[in-house]
């Protein structure tokens, strides 16, 4: 097999694995069937913000749905997952930046931002080749692209579907380490668990994720096997009935892995 | 339950290799040399992808250019992770 056909099927496969991702946590888009893994949405964002630069759809469905569910997200955790990805300087902070805006729906188009000539093309030219008028949030942070507007079509994640676990458990404990922490408890099936590798997997840090620990130990969720709260030792939850807190678990008929 | 997948080790290795394929898709480099660049991504992406449950075929007799398919094999694994439980 040559090395451009490789890329083509990476390349599709890994666009349709994004849409279909979005697609279920609230884009408009429509697929068949549903995931049966919990989504990462940061991760998702990060992962999203590189391939879509060969599909400007996906990128800007992703920014209308970033807008509207930013309550949803961890700035913190988009900033200390992002050094794991292969992204330009600049883009996961450009991203960040557009979907702060306040200004309502397909009013985010700026009539006065000048071309420049220096700046990276945001999308790839073999998708979009010329740019009459760069958007000026992207462009002040060393990007090319169109005006980028609210398309408006973005929902919030149904809590029922279990790919949406993670905003479920947001709703509940906030977005930070505490809500991620109890995702990979809740799924993770290697447990017990040290905290450092909950850290690693919930994108915070080790101080950070062992003072959730604590935290969760002392309210009597979560049994640690270190008196120091799991900082050296290995966590594990109290009770397995935690884990049909999600509506659409039967038990065992739909957990496979445990 | 909804089922656990590493993304924080997957997706990234993912986009790494999907950018990788793009720089070098019209390059003019010859195969033996995209093969040996193929095999440095993949020893560098190994832990990442086995972090995610991807097997990852372990060929070390596949010299020079013989790398290429086992580098399809792997893209294919990763491809199939993320639409396995589909």
């Amino acid at each position: 097999m040559r090395i451009s056909e490789i890329r083509d099927k990476v390349s599709h496969g890994l666009l349709d694995f994004a849409w279909r991702q979005w697609a279920q946590i609230g884009v408009s888009a429509t697929v068949d069937g549903a995931d049966r893994w919990s989504v990462d949405p940061e991760a998702l964002i990060l992962f999203t913000s590189g391939i879509a630069r060969r599909d400007p759809r996906l990128f800007d469905e992703m920014l209308d749905w970033m807008a509207f569910n930013h309550e949803l997200l961890s700035t913190q955790r988009l900033r200390n997952l992002a050094s794991r990805f292969p992204l330009p300087p600049g883009l996961v902070a450009a991203v960040t930046a557009w979907t702060r805006q306040t200004a309502p729906v397909n009013l985010l188009v700026s009539e006065q931002a000048d071309p420049a000539q220096d700046r990276e093309p945001l999308f790839s030219p073999d998708v979009l080749a010329f740019v009459s008028r760069p958007d000026p949030t992207f462009a002040q942070h060393g990007f090319i692209r169109p005006p980028a507007a609210r398309t408006g079509k973005s929902r919030e994640p149904n809590p029922a579907l279990p790919v949406n676990l993670s905003f479920r458990l947001r709703r509940l404990f906030g977005p930070g380490g505490r809500s991620e922490t109890m995702r990979v408890l809740l799924t993770c099936p290697d447990g017990p668990l040290d905290a450092a590798r909950i850290a690693d997997e919930a994108g915070f840090a080790k101080r950070n994720i062992s003072d959730v620990l604590a935290s969760l130990t002392a309210s009597g969720v979560i049994n640690a096997t270190s008196p120091h709260t799991g900082i050296d030792g290995r966590c594990s939850l109290i009770s397995p009935g935690l884990r049909t807190c999600h509506p659409s678990c039967h038990g065992s008929t739909c957990c496979p892995r445990r | 339950m909804p089922s656990f997948v590493s993304w924080v080790h997957l997706l990234p290795a993912a986009l790494e290799i999907s950018m990788w394929l793009d720089e070098k898709a019209d390059t003019a480099e010859s195969e033996y040399l995209i093969a040996s660049q193929a095999r440095n991504l993949m020893n560098r992406l190994t832990r990442d992808l086995e972090a995610a449950g991807i097997d990852i075929p372990h060929r070390q007799l596949a010299h020079g250019a013989d790398y290429l398919p086992v580098f399809a094999e792997t893209s294919t694994a990763l491809l199939a992770r993320l639409g396995s439980a589909f």
